[in-house]
């Protein structure tokens, strides 16, 4: 089983709404600071879930949403997957898509956030920031998988080993 | 709009305004998510709006008890820099933002923010040494 090679883990399964979010980012808060004695490091990870957490509420077709965290111990660091999946229409799934080409194009993460601030400045619904901002301002690499209706964003980083508990 | 519609409650955010003189300061505390989006928009548009209809010099936002900012708040705090760097100066006024030392996401956002609006933002800790 995969889960007995990890240092911790944690699956939430859950139909997300705008209060729940910000439930789930305390609630997963607490769970990062277990595993890491750095406040920098818990608050950039859960500004991370709470951002991932966002988008499933928007894009989410049925309102459901997994939410998955693991930690893995690799001799002294430890890397970690915030992780979420959910049901998407396909006008969704392109912007996804589409959203994820244009930042791995990007040659600069903090160049593209800003872009992307400029640009949301205009838009009247929602931001289109979370992925910039969880490259740029958390410094997490991103990436995206689509299969059939199901859409799973996975965040990573690697926690050093002198704040991993 | 006076001064008092800075000052609202809004689930988890909250806003307490004041003027003095020239001299608008809102203080936030809690968190800005997608519940209290709404309410820190009105509250940047109304700050914009005081400030320009009572030719005040500075508007102070106090961040030091705000925990936590989605990017929706990030998005309006770009809109209202980027309106207020635009002003003629004859209307133009200062804006300072107060970061908290101990609430390490201010430090990244707020610097992101500043690059929309350097020749009339500041960023300084509660003690008022530049952050």
């Amino acid at each position: 089983m995969k889960q007995d090679k990890l240092a911790a883990y944690f699956e939430l399964r859950f139909r997300p709404n705008v209060e729940l979010v910000s439930v789930v980012r305390r609630f997963v808060s607490a769970f990062y600071e277990r595993i890491v004695h750095d406040l920098d490091v818990t608050e950039r990870l859960a500004m991370v879930t709470h951002e991932l957490l966002e988008n499933a509420v928007k894009y989410s077709s049925d309102g459901e949403t997994l939410l998955s965290i693991e930690v893995e111990q690799v001799g002294g660091p430890r890397n970690v997957l915030v992780r979420t999946k959910n049901r998407t229409t396909a006008e969704n799934r392109k912007i996804v898509t589409e959203a994820f080409n244009e930042a791995n194009a990007a040659k600069d993460t903090f160049s593209h956030y800003q872009e992307l601030m400029k640009r949301a400045s205009t838009r009247t619904e929602g931001s289109g920031l979370g992925l910039g901002r969880i490259r740029a301002e958390a410094d997490m690499s991103v990436a995206y998988a689509i299969d059939g209706e199901e859409l799973t964003v996975d965040a990573r980083t690697t926690i050093p080993a002198a704040v991993a508990s | 709009m006076s001064i008092a519609t800075l000052t609202q409650n809004e689930g988890a955010f909250t806003t307490k305004s004041q003027k003095d003189a020239d001299v608008i300061t809102v203080r936030f505390s809690g968190e800005v998510d997608l519940e209290s989006i709404d309410a820190l928009q009105r509250i940047l548009i109304g700050a914009h709006e005081i400030a320009l209809a009572e030719h005040a010099k500075q508007v102070i936002i106090d961040l030091t008890q705000l925990e936590f900012m989605n990017s929706s708040g990030v998005k309006h705090f770009v809109t209202w820099l980027r309106s207020a760097s635009q002003l003629p100066d004859a209307t133009s006024y200062k804006i300072r933002l107060v970061a908290s030392k101990t609430i390490p996401w201010q430090k990244r956002s707020l610097a992101a923010l500043r690059t929309f609006a350097v020749s009339i933002v500041s960023i300084v800790h509660e003690d008022g040494a530049e952050a």
